[in-house]
């Protein structure tokens, strides 16, 4: 061993053969660690000179070592800082700590209260909200303008308007900002607290809270602001302001409403001696008892102070702009008293109640529909061709996090030629990413690409590609244990290659079943077989149990290329994409051509009779005797077995579908749209 | 891998004595008289799923070396059904006889058809017979005459090799996976060849061993005659590993401490699994070698010579850079410092002091090995139950200034002389292999403990009698109960400051062993070069390892500046929206503020709101949608049928 070590040193000197050298160097090192033993470290040495290829004149692993850290250095600012972040409790990279939220909050407002002193009677988030509800409204009047199909403003719910519950979702931007207009200070904890005991009373009270509301949008007259006595000349901007209607409903009936203004009054006036504080502020209209119950707001108050100091700190410039293109955030919609945001966010945070806050109340979601739109549903070439025509934002970027993630290539193979695969996740196609590995890396070894995100892999036909086509097994086993252990037989062998199994979204919706998994565990767990996978799904990790992890073996990279999911996506059946009929037509035509004479006769038979009654709106199928009646007229069968075996064969092809009537009858439809059989009817005719 | 041969020793040496049980029980299965009940070994396997394919695979070697070549492992997942079962099963009971290459695919007969057209010569494959219970009995009969034939003896003899049969084995892996349908009928059908086939069975249980009559009605569990047996406990093989891997001397990589936490951490809260363990180490080992340039130093003692003459100046340069090194030279002199910038001085230094780093780490497990067993009998566990928590703890922090530290020396402190004798012996039992001073330190010490003479020195008469009076008197001047408390208590403590020889050597040979001790047990973060051999990069091993999709999926959508790291989509707050960012991140925000239900329509407009008038209609559209199919495609919503045009929210919160 020692003289193995010798040797290879020699060869380093000569640096003829570097990859070799390499290769050599790092079993030496290994053996060295370990006295005897008989495995190599790195058993799979052709994967290494990937490495080598970076370090061609380095004789030395360790200067591997140091390109690659150095590289990894590199893009550390960019992909790994925000994933440590993330890590809950990841020792160091103090360098991005997370933002406090309300610090956050806190400053962008307070930034924007310094910038705007020119209004800054109407508190700060007066000023704000006309500029938005303006922004709004004229992108809102354009639409309306362009848009062949009338759409009132009240229709686009202009953040204005008041009522809450029918509002879709531009409502939920204009109670977002009406959350926004809130005291900078208010805790988002606070803001529920509050929110959800205005919430809590009937039905009956809500809509006078309501009232009470969209009351409080008027400007309020001037003379009642500053007029809370306690408040302290910070708390100006931050009055608390719980809803009028629960405060009116709180207060003592005795005092008449005449007596309570004028005592509001004189103590305003006080106040305004004591502090000079700017007039008309929005969010005064408050009654003396509210201020009473001023402990409630201790919180926001300590904030309000950090805030102050804060803001003095903030500097001016570029607060304009932000201003103008931020759209703050929505505090919490509706009934979903869930806490806005954290700021980084970590599934773990978010607290069980949000869960059942959000489901214990049907969502007020306005009636709106897409056929306000005069084409509701794009067809899926349109659609390309659209986002083909524009020009990708943020090119440049995404570019360079792939251009960071190809740095990691060499990483990745030297750690899929030590027994582990490699687990891609992220937000992003991770296709790309794969695609110029296999590219680069792969072309000349044996590897085979697994689409997961097709809606029509299956193990089987998975199993099948690898036998035939990647191990040249000439008649594969057809039952899939069998397979699977033929593929253990073929690899097992001596001189087998290496198999690099690349699989695009291992979590895509076939892939999802049990039994792939098991036999992607299966193989993954092969010596030879090196897996390098993506996955998207959010809850991706759901498909492993501990056994499986375990087959798998994967380290975790963040692949975040933040590319669009374009091919990932086109199998998918979209909302918002209409379905094309192209697909069906075609195999329909197909399954059709192989079909007897008398069976195609059945066939638009049945078809014919569909066309025609199309408009018939309360015909919901061919009952299976007059379809025999009529095919016995027309010498098509014979007997009713002899029509029942060919309407088996239609079922199977998917050629129709069979349906119970109400009253047992069965009824047979074709189950695509009248046009496109007609348009088939034509072709048949045609031909 | 360096690991793997020692790790595979190690885990057969694990299970060596529950194998030997089993085995001799099943060999004895044979002799049981027929139409009894099916003997079955339950093997209790504890819950560490990755662990069991190996045992399980040893197991079976095992059984075939040493009981029968007839052993079938049966796994649920090509066991759906009872015919399926059958098939596995026999198929693997008769293939123990025939050598079978592993070229020659074996052909099932309900193949037979579609691999008869296309293969050319069908001499290559095997036929076999049907896999059903009959044929397995005509083959064992032939397989046993086979075997008995060459011994042509008298019909006596022959009677006497009788019982020799080999059994049958069937070894259910994971018995609670298993259809509980089918295990009954297999057993049921099993026990109807008893009399004919010694078929004996090994029942995998991972959770107990009540599972088995869980899954089985009395009626089926009858024909079985069960004998439990238990596996070692994987907290007990990942102690072994630790110690005779981790700290083997002739490994010269180290885990730092918080590496080696977060690895224990996964083992204990995860997944029990010592191949999970084994598996991560491998990675952190892998990780140190191809990312820390120091790692070239990382070697037996004996080639550290040539490795140090092919340094390169980078790569000195490098290591005068690790922090440990710097800290070091910081604490010398100046004109030593400025010698040691020379990089031929610095290179002898380097070869002075690497070689200590092995050295120190031997004397580090001296030390705390020593430690362990003076606090293992101390109540309250000071520094944990199992060595693997002490040394954890040793790497972590300086342990000496610790308040375990003090603590287990206070609590010594106390001890009296047979206990501090036990406790003693076992700390010299515990570092007598290691051939370090401390053993000899101890064996002095323990000698000196032996030899003293516990007694309280006797006291002279004329004390005594002074101290008779003395309390004769406080006993007299005692007006109140409490008075009299109080004198008696001084009295004592004044007779308590005064030690007897035991005490003062003990205290003596306290603080010599706690000097000793402070003297071997040294963070390992404190020693020069050790970035060299302690890989210690826990974040790195961390996201590699425990992998976090969810979150960084996340983040991007909340915050793609923190990826695209673009100066346009900067967020001041968390939650705003910029009309910059991608549109996928747009519409993923504005979707956090909807409730259960969105509407596709209002949400498409807020879209619009946000991105502006810059493109027309069919093009914003256009971009929403393929948005919202790739949040369909993520999970965050589904198409529902419960509103026109809406669609569902799947997560909830602020994510």
């Amino acid at each position: 061993m020692n003289s193995a070590g010798r040797r290879t040193r020699k060869d380093s000197g000569s640096g003829d053969n570097s990859s070799r050298t390499m290769r050599t160097r790092q079993d030496s090192t290994i053996k060295d660690i370990n006295g005897v033993l008989s495995v190599r470290f790195l058993d799979d040495a052709d994967a290494l000179e990937k490495i080598c290829c970076i370090s061609k004149t380095a004789p030395k692993m360790s200067r591997v070592g140091e390109l690659l850290r150095n590289s990894q250095h590199l893009i550390s600012h960019r992909a790994e800082t925000p994933m440590s972040v993330a890590d809950p409790d990841s020792e160091s990279e103090p360098e991005s700590p997370p933002a406090q939220p309300n610090a956050a909050l806190t400053e962008l407002n307070s930034a924007q209260l310094e910038v705007e002193d020119t209004v800054r009677g109407t508190a700060v988030f007066g000023f704000q909200r006309c500029h938005r509800r303006s922004h709004l409204r004229r992108v809102a009047e354009e639409f309306a303008q362009k848009s062949p199909v009338k759409t009132s403003a009240v229709d686009i719910k202009l953040p204005g308007t008041p009522r809450r519950g029918c509002s879709g979702l531009p409502a939920s931007i204009g109670s977002g900002r009406r959350g926004g207009r809130r005291p900078v200070s208010r805790t988002v904890d606070d803001r529920n607290r509050s929110r959800s005991r205005s919430r809590s009373p009937p039905p009956a009270r809500s809509r006078s809270r309501s009232k009470s509301r969209s009351r409080s949008r008027s400007p309020p007259p001037p003379q009642r602001n500053g007029r809370t006595p306690s408040t302290p000349k910070s708390a100006a901007g931050r009055t608390p302001q719980t809803p009028r209607g629960r405060a009116s409903a709180a207060l003592p009936t005795k005092t008449p409403q005449t007596v309570r203004r004028k005592v509001k009054l004189r103590l305003s006036k006080l106040k305004q001696e004591d502090i000079a504080v700017s007039d008309d502020d929005d969010d005064s209209d408050v009654s003396p008892l509210e201020d009473s119950s001023e402990d409630e707001y201790k919180a926001p108050l300590e904030e309000e102070e950090d805030d102050d100091e804060e803001s003095e700190e903030e500097d001016e410039e570029g607060e304009e702009e932000e201003q103008t293109s931020t759209v703050p955030p929505a505090a919490v919609r509706g009934r979903g008293g869930a806490p806005r945001r954290r700021p980084e966010l970590e599934p773990a945070a978010v607290s069980a109640e949000d869960y059942f806050s959000l489901h214990s109340a049907g969502g007020p979601t306005s009636n709106h529909t897409l056929s306000r739109l005069s084409e509701p549903r794009l067809s899926g070439a349109a659609l390309r061709a659209l986002l083909d025509a524009r020009p990708t934002d943020h090119a440049a970027e995404r570019a360079a996090l792939l251009t960071d993630l190809e740095i990691m290539f060499p990483h990745w193979l030297a750690a899929v030629s030590h027994g582990f695969n490699i687990l891609l996740h992220g937000l992003g196609s991770k296709r790309d990413v794969l695609e110029r590995l296999r590219r680069q890396h792969l072309r000349e070894r044996l590897h085979m690409v697994v689409s997961g995100y097709h809606p029509s892999v299956t193990p089987r036909q998975l199993l099948l590609t690898l036998l035939e086509e990647a191990l040249d097994v000439p008649a594969p086993p057809s039952k899939l244990e069998a397979q699977l252990e033929a593929v253990e037989r073929r690899l097992a062998a001596p001189g087998a290659p290496a198999l690099f199994l690349l699989v695009h979204s291992i979590d895509g919706p076939m892939m999802r079943a049990e039994k792939m998994q098991y036999v992607l565990a299966r193989l993954a767990q092969l010596p030879r077989v090196h897996l390098l996978a993506s996955a998207d799904h959010i809850n991706s990790p759901l498909v492993w149990d501990q056994h499986k992890l375990a087959q798998f073996n994967f380290l975790w990279f963040d692949a975040t290329t933040l590319l669009p999911y374009t091919e990932e996506t086109s199998y998918e059946n979209s909302l918002l994409v209409r379905q094309t009929a192209d697909l069906a037509l075609s195999s329909l035509r197909h399954v059709f051509k192989s079909l007897t004479p008398n069976a195609r006769g059945i066939f638009i038979l049945l078809a014919k009779n569909q066309v025609e009654r199309a408009s018939d709106k309360t015909f919901d199928g061919m009952p299976l005797s007059e379809l025999y009646q009529r095919c016995r007229d027309a010498f098509l069968v014979s007997s009713q077995v002899a029509l029942r075996a060919q309407l088996t064969e239609f079922r199977d092809h998917k050629l129709i579908r069979t349906r119970q009537s109400h009253d047992g009858v069965e009824q047979l439809t074709v189950p695509l749209e009248a046009a496109l059989i007609s348009e088939f009817l034509a072709s048949c005719e045609d031909s | 891998m360096a690991t793997s041969s020692l790790t595979k020793d190690f885990q057969e040496e694990m299970f060596n004595t529950v194998f030997h049980e089993m085995i001799e029980y099943l060999q004895g299965s044979v002799d049981i008289e027929e139409d009894a009940s099916i003997p079955t070994a339950t093997l209790i396997t504890g819950v560490n799923m990755p662990d069991h394919t190996g045992v399980f695979r040893s197991l079976a070697e095992r059984l075939r070396a040493q009981v029968t070549a007839h052993v079938a492992v049966l796994e649920a997942a090509s066991c759906a059904t009872v015919q399926a079962t059958v098939r596995t099963m026999v198929r693997q009971l008769t293939a123990a006889g025939e050598p079978l290459s592993p070229d020659v695919p074996v052909v099932d007969e309900d193949e037979e058809d579609d691999c008869l057209l296309d293969v050319p010569d069908q001499t290559s494959r095997q036929r076999r017979a049907p896999a059903t219970m009959p044929a397995l009995v005509a083959h064992y009969e032939a397989a046993q005459e086979t075997v008995a034939s060459p011994k042509k003896g008298s019909p006596r003899k022959r009677a006497r090799t009788a019982p020799q049969r080999r059994p049958l084995v069937v070894v259910w892996r994971d018995l609670e996976a298993f259809q509980p349908r089918v295990l009954q009928d297999l057993v049921l059908i099993c026990s109807q060849y008893r009399s004919r086939l010694p078929i004996s069975f090994v029942f995998g249980v991972s959770t107990c061993a009540s599972a088995v009559h869980r899954l089985l009605p009395q009626h089926v569990s009858a024909r079985l005659s069960l004998h439990k047996f238990h596996s070692q406990l994987a907290t007990h093989c990942l102690a072994e590993m630790i110690d005779k891997v981790l700290l083997s001397p002739s490994m010269p990589f180290r885990l730092g401490g918080r590496a080696l936490r977060l690895l224990l951490d996964i083992f204990l809260y995860h997944d029990f699994s010592v191949n999970n363990f084994i598996s991560a180490y491998k990675f952190c080992m892998l990780s140190h070698f191809l990312w820390s340039p120091a790692s070239a130093l990382c070697c037996e003692p004996n080639q550290l010579e040539e490795r140090v003459e092919e340094l390169t100046g980078a790569q000195v340069a490098g290591l005068r850079a690790l922090p440990s090194v710097r800290a070091y030279l910081d604490d010398l002199e100046q004109e030593e410092r400025h010698t040691l910038q020379h990089d031929g001085v610095f290179k002898e230094w380097v070869l002075h002091m690497a070689p200590k780093l092995h050295s120190k780490h031997e004397e580090l497990l001296v030390g705390l090995r020593c430690l362990f067993a003076l606090t293992k009998r101390l109540p309250g566990a000071l520094l944990g139950k199992q060595f693997r928590e002490a040394y954890n703890l040793a790497l972590l922090h300086a342990l000496p200034e610790r308040d375990e530290y003090k603590r287990t020396f206070q609590l010594l402190s106390m001890l009296s002389r047979q206990e501090l004798t036990a406790t003693l012996e076992h700390a010299l039992e515990a570092v007598s292999g290691s051939g370090s001073a401390l053993s000899t330190v101890l064996r002095t010490q323990l000698d000196r403990v032996r030899a003293v003479d516990d007694r309280p020195t006797p006291v002279s008469a004329e004390e005594s009698s002074q101290q008779r009076r003395l309390v004769a008197d406080t006993l007299k001047q005692a007006t109140s109960r409490q008075s009299l408390r109080e004198s008696l208590q001084s009295m004592g403590a004044a007779r308590n400051a005064r030690l007897n020889p035991y005490e003062t050597l003990r205290s003596a040979l306290l603080a010599e062993l706690d000097e000793h001790l402070r003297g071997l047990i040294v963070q390992p973060s404190k020693w020069p070069f050790n970035e060299c051999v302690v890989f210690d990069d826990v974040s790195l091993v961390r996201r590699r390892l425990v992998g976090a999709p969810r979150s960084s999926v996340q983040t991007a959508l909340a915050d793609p500046a923190k990826y695209l790291q673009c100066t346009c989509c900067q967020l001041g707050d968390a939650a705003s929206i910029r009309p910059t960012m991608p549109d996928l991140c747009i519409v993923y925000k504005l979707h956090l503020e909807c409730g259960r239900l969105i509407n596709l329509f209002d949400w498409m407009q807020a879209f619009r709101a946000v991105v502006g008038a810059s493109d027309d209609d069919q093009t914003i559209q256009a971009r929403f949608a393929h948005c919202v199919a790739e949040l369909q495609f993520l999970g965050f919503i589904k198409s529902t049928q419960r509103k026109t045009d809406h669609v569902a929210r799947l997560t909830w919160g602020s994510c």
